[in-house]
């Protein structure tokens, strides 16, 4: 009798277990590095608060993630349940159909609207007025710059101070011409500002509420403030103020870590960076400041959005929302990966508040709160791409073989109507 | 001789294995680094000098690349499909190259060019319809989507039959006949082993390509646990973040195989040329 | 065996007409199968836009008037044509002449020359692109470190000046000097891959053909031109095709070194590395696809030019 009983009582449970099993939702989110970990981190979470979602995260590297999700929409293969992509690359992967409209029920996404930082809001939008992609994570950027080499150079140091002399762009290239400094006596300059001067043309085109192109889809790369920009480049580098080195080679972290140039403009993350691995040697020795003329910027950031075609729509919002609309997922993002918050309640919380030891007890992350929530949301346009292209091309001839910025930029938007087909 | 033209016999000698040496440290230096790569950190790989002796990251590279992928489930996946990749394209493409080189059929120069004229086609643009069709095959996620369609290469049967051209005489194969061996036993008896150098050099070609084979990995391999070993170390590479060291560490982990399977193509080379020697 | 014998003369005949046919089937098969459709799916392409998502739309012959108006389509042609001739027929002579000394018993540790030339095929491209910048950087180079005590020399600055170049030199940093600096890579990466071919096919030559010419007093000299280059022929003649091919369709060196852009002006930019930007990039894939054909035709000209050449010479 004993025996029946517990017979009974295993048939049961095992009636049970797999009647779970079979309730729960499996759906898988396609990711990059790093924010496929900083996820990953967070699963325990998540399946503590919704037991009935198996959520499985399949990573790729950046580009071949994008590519990847070309290709299967092109072949009409399934898609991720829930997709994440990058700034870069949000217009053309969205511009059109495909993706879920977040506005609509059963999402409702609009009651989030006021959470979210405005211009990343606007950024998941279509220009009718959809919206498809699910603000993450955004990049302010910033000035990081050496306090001593400052000092060595005889300027002012102090990040109040730098400010000031950064009030504008003419004194920015004032501040290059003494930064270079030719330190062992051999009659070659060895210290410079910057390491390539094309990065003030990439900062300032992000910190313009302007994108590529009008609201007529016309585009607008030579603009005088896009040819102001490829001026200011090309007078330091004709003046040898930059150090001619391209980003992120073996030789610009070299630099950087030498001291060999001073002064970085990028999204947050690079202070994550600077004390990883590029110069962790160089703690304390940094500062942060806004860019020159009081310009503020958005270098990077990405979007999680759901694809039309998925079986589990409803889980999948579930995960999408505690991602990006719940303060503590954010929060914990941003300790375990430096994945700076979109939502405006999460950059409320104290611990914005630290005193950065790497930047000298700064507190860096009120700084970068600030330029977060003045940068502009300049307008994406599915030719983005092809308009980056055309500018890199121009600020290449304009900084190498020493054409003109007017005219390479002319030609540049010459060469956008051509293909912007 | 006299005891110039021994000097200068010398001194040429010495020089040729100057130029030699010198090519030597060009085209191994890099591969040499690969592996001290492996043992640096993120930092020390991004130095200048360059570090050119072992650092000690192997340990945290080893870890790190092991808890982002199953990278030893990788090597596998990858080892087994350019196996069979290379046995299966060593078989049909000395097959047809036999046919190609040794009979005179109707035909035969319109359907040899219009296969080597498939090779001309840029395949870029390939991997769109190619997925389509792997789909409806049902071959995502399947080693054998990464081999089949290959098995019979332009590219190898090509080779072999230029091989064939310069290396075995056809005289051979009306002597077979006279002894009364069929069609395919010439093949298998007679011209295959005699093919040594040329198989050689196809495998080692064949089995290296299909473990670089990038992009037809990233369209049918959709799970880590079936990713290939170039596949598995593009996904450590972030927008903004890579862990090179443990990127480089799978790279020198990854080229090992290969490595012996260039060593174990050699020897098949020597041999061949032995074989080669005795009945030529 | 007797069963064989045993067969009438006529089968005989039978099987020896099809054979061939059989022996050469697998690969229409299979081209058939895995190859056409995605051949025919870009030719139906090419008359089409497609961003991918939105329904494809015809447009006729316009991929094909827009490109062949296209200025940087014929830039990257006439780029892959240079950058083609740059490395391919430095890389063949030298492997030809490294074939040849490895083959001869010239030199001991042959061998162990001949895995290491080989060894650029199976580095890492990751590795490549570091070792790479780590040699031709700017700031912080071999190439220019090597060349700092020059800088002050005035026949120094001269040669610069006469070259367009200024210290520190930006070996990938200038229209005129990308190109030199890519073919430097290429010619790195596959010298040794042509060498393997080239060595297969000097293999399968009896050394007491060279040994009988010795003995008639024929110098290392003689013994290249004279034998080993025309016993040669048919492998050079898969090596050179290949390159052809292989040169026209470049895309991994000046992408890896250069990124889709292909440097400034584009002087590194290849069509295949265009048609890659156009397609996947800027999400225009009839365009893409219409590239790819145009380039099709523009290799089977260079490749029975190639094939001529080889041909008339035998």
């Amino acid at each position: 009798m004993k025996k029946l009983s517990v017979f009974f009582v295993v048939v049961a449970l095992a009636i049970v277990l797999t009647g779970t099993a079979f309730a729960k939702t499996k759906i898988t989110v396609g990711a990059f590095p790093d924010a496929d970990r900083a996820m990953e981190l967070l699963l325990p979470q998540f399946h503590a608060e919704y037991p009935d979602i198996e959520v499985e995260i399949i990573s790729l590297g950046i580009d071949d993630h994008h590519t990847s999700i070309v290709n299967s929409i092109a072949a009409g293969a399934p898609l991720p349940d829930v997709v994440m992509v990058e700034v870069g690359w949000i217009a053309r992967i969205t511009s059109s159909a495909g993706f879920e409209d977040l506005l609509q029920p059963p999402y409702n996404a609009g009651q989030y609207k006021d959470m979210i930082i405005p211009f990343k809001w606007t950024q998941g939008l279509t220009t009718d007025g959809r919206l498809v992609a699910m603000p993450k994570d955004i990049a302010p950027a910033t000035v990081f710059y050496r306090k001593d080499i400052f000092e060595a150079a005889g300027l002012p140091s102090e990040p109040e101070e730098v400010q000031k002399l950064f009030s504008s762009w003419e004194g920015f290239v004032d501040v290059a011409r003494q930064l270079k400094r030719d330190t062992d006596g051999d009659g070659h300059p060895d210290h410079w500002m910057l390491a390539d001067a094309g990065e003030i043309v990439g900062i300032m085109r992000r910190a313009d509420s302007a994108g590529f192109f009008d609201e007529n889809g016309e585009p607008i790369i030579n603009r005088p403030y896009l040819v102001r920009a490829l001026t200011i480049a090309k007078q330091i580098r004709d003046e040898g103020l930059d150090a001619k080195i391209g980003a992120w080679s073996t030789e610009w972290t070299e630099a950087i870590a030498r001291g060999t140039t001073a002064v970085l403009m990028h999204g947050a993350w690079m202070g994550g960076h600077l004390q990883g691995w590029i110069a962790p040697d160089t703690a304390g020795l940094w500062r942060a400041v806004h860019l020159p003329e009081n310009m503020f910027a958005n270098d990077g950031g990405s979007f999680l959005c759901i694809p039309s075609d998925g079986k589990n729509k409803e889980a999948a919002w579930e995960f999408v929302k505690f991602i990006t609309t719940r303060k503590e997922s954010q929060l914990h993002m941003f300790q375990s990966s430096n994945i700076f918050p979109a939502i405006l309640a999460a950059q409320e919380d104290p611990i914005y508040d630290e005193e950065v030891a790497f930047f000298g007890g700064q507190q860096v992350y009120r700084l970068w709160i600030e330029a977060a929530r003045q940068a502009p949301g300049a307008p994406v346009n599915r030719f983005d791409a092809v308009a980056q292209e055309m500018l890199d091309q121009a600020v290449a001839e304009v900084l190498q073989e020493g054409a003109d910025p007017q005219t390479a930029l002319d030609n540049a938007n010459e060469q956008v109507r051509r293909r912007a087909r | 001789m006299t005891m110039g033209s021994a000097f200068k016999q010398k001194t040429q000698k010495t020089l040729l294995y100057a130029v030699l040496t010198l090519g030597l440290i060009i085209t191994a230096f890099p591969f040499y680094w690969m592996f001290v790569l492996a043992t640096l950190s993120r930092g020390e790989i991004f130095s200048f000098p360059p570090k050119l002796w072992f650092g000690d990251n192997l340990v945290t590279n080893y870890n790190n690349l092991l808890s982002f992928v199953p990278f030893f489930r990788n090597i596998w996946n990858s080892i087994y499909i350019a196996s069979m990749a290379t046995v299966t394209t060593l078989f049909f493409c000395s097959l047809a190259a036999y046919g190609f080189t040794f009979y005179n059929f109707k035909g035969k120069e319109f359907l040899f060019g219009m296969m080597l004229s498939t090779m001309m086609i840029p395949g870029v643009l390939n991997t769109i319809p190619w997925f389509i069709m792997m789909r409806k095959f049902g071959w995502v996620n399947q080693p054998r989507a990464l081999y089949v369609g290959g098995m019979a290469s332009a590219f190898g049967i090509f080779l072999m039959r230029q091989y064939m051209e310069g290396a075995i005489p056809r005289e051979l194969q009306d002597a077979a006949r006279i002894d009364g061996c069929g069609e395919f036993e010439i093949y298998w008896r007679v011209v295959l082993p005699l093919a040594g150098p040329g198989l050689g050099a196809l495998g080692m070609v064949t089995f290296i390509g299909s473990w670089n084979d990038f992009m037809g990995a990233l369209i049918i391999m959709k799970e880590r646990t079936t990713y290939t070993v170039p596949l598995a170390l593009r996904s450590l590479q972030g927008a903004i973040n890579t862990d090179y060291g443990a990127v480089m560490f799978g790279t020198a982990l990854g080229v090992l195989p290969i490595l012996i399977a260039f060593l174990l193509a050699s020897q098949q080379i020597i041999s061949g040329l032995t074989a080669g020697a005795i009945k030529g | 065996m007797m069963k064989e014998k045993a067969v009438p003369a006529s089968r005989h005949f039978w099987r020896r007409r099809v054979a061939p046919y059989v022996f050469i089937s697998p690969f229409f098969i299979l081209f058939f199968i895995f190859g056409l459709f995605p051949i025919l799916f870009s030719l139906w392409l090419s008359f089409h836009r497609w961003d991918v998502i939105s329904p494809m739309e015809w447009v006729g012959l316009e991929n094909y008037m827009y490109l062949l108006k296209d200025d940087w389509f014929w830039q990257s042609i006439s780029n892959t044509i240079k950058l083609g001739l740059m490395s391919s027929i430095p890389q063949h002579i030298l492997a030809l002449i490294l074939a040849f000394i490895l083959n001869s018993q010239l030199v001991k540790f042959s061998k162990v020359y001949r895995t290491a030339y080989f060894m650029p095929y199976i580095t890492s491209t990751v590795a490549v692109a570091l070792v790479f910048q780590i040699i031709f950087g700017t700031r912080y180079g071999v190439m220019n470190y090597l060349l700092t005590p020059l800088r002050d020399y005035n026949w120094f600055q001269q040669l610069l000046t006469w070259l367009d170049l200024t210290f520190p030199i930006e070996w990938l940093g200038r229209v005129h000097t990308i190109k030199p600096t890519l073919a430097m890579l290429t010619i790195w990466r596959w010298t040794g891959w042509n060498m393997v071919l080239y060595l297969a096919g000097l293999q399968s030559i009896p050394h007491e053909i060279y040994e009988s010419a010795k003995v008639d007093g024929a110098s290392n000299w003689d013994l290249f031109w004279r034998i080993s280059l025309p016993l040669l022929r048919p492998m050079m003649t898969f090596a050179v095709t290949m390159s052809v091919i292989g040169s026209m369709q470049a895309f991994d060196e000046p992408m890896v070194i250069l990124g889709t852009g292909g440097g400034v002006g584009r002087a590194g930019k290849t069509t295949v590395l265009y048609l890659y930007q156009t397609s996947f990039e800027w999400m225009d894939f009839g365009t893409g696809a219409a590239m790819s054909y145009l380039l099709f035709f523009l290799i089977i000209v260079f490749s029975v030019i190639n094939f001529r050449f080889f041909r008339r010479e035998r």
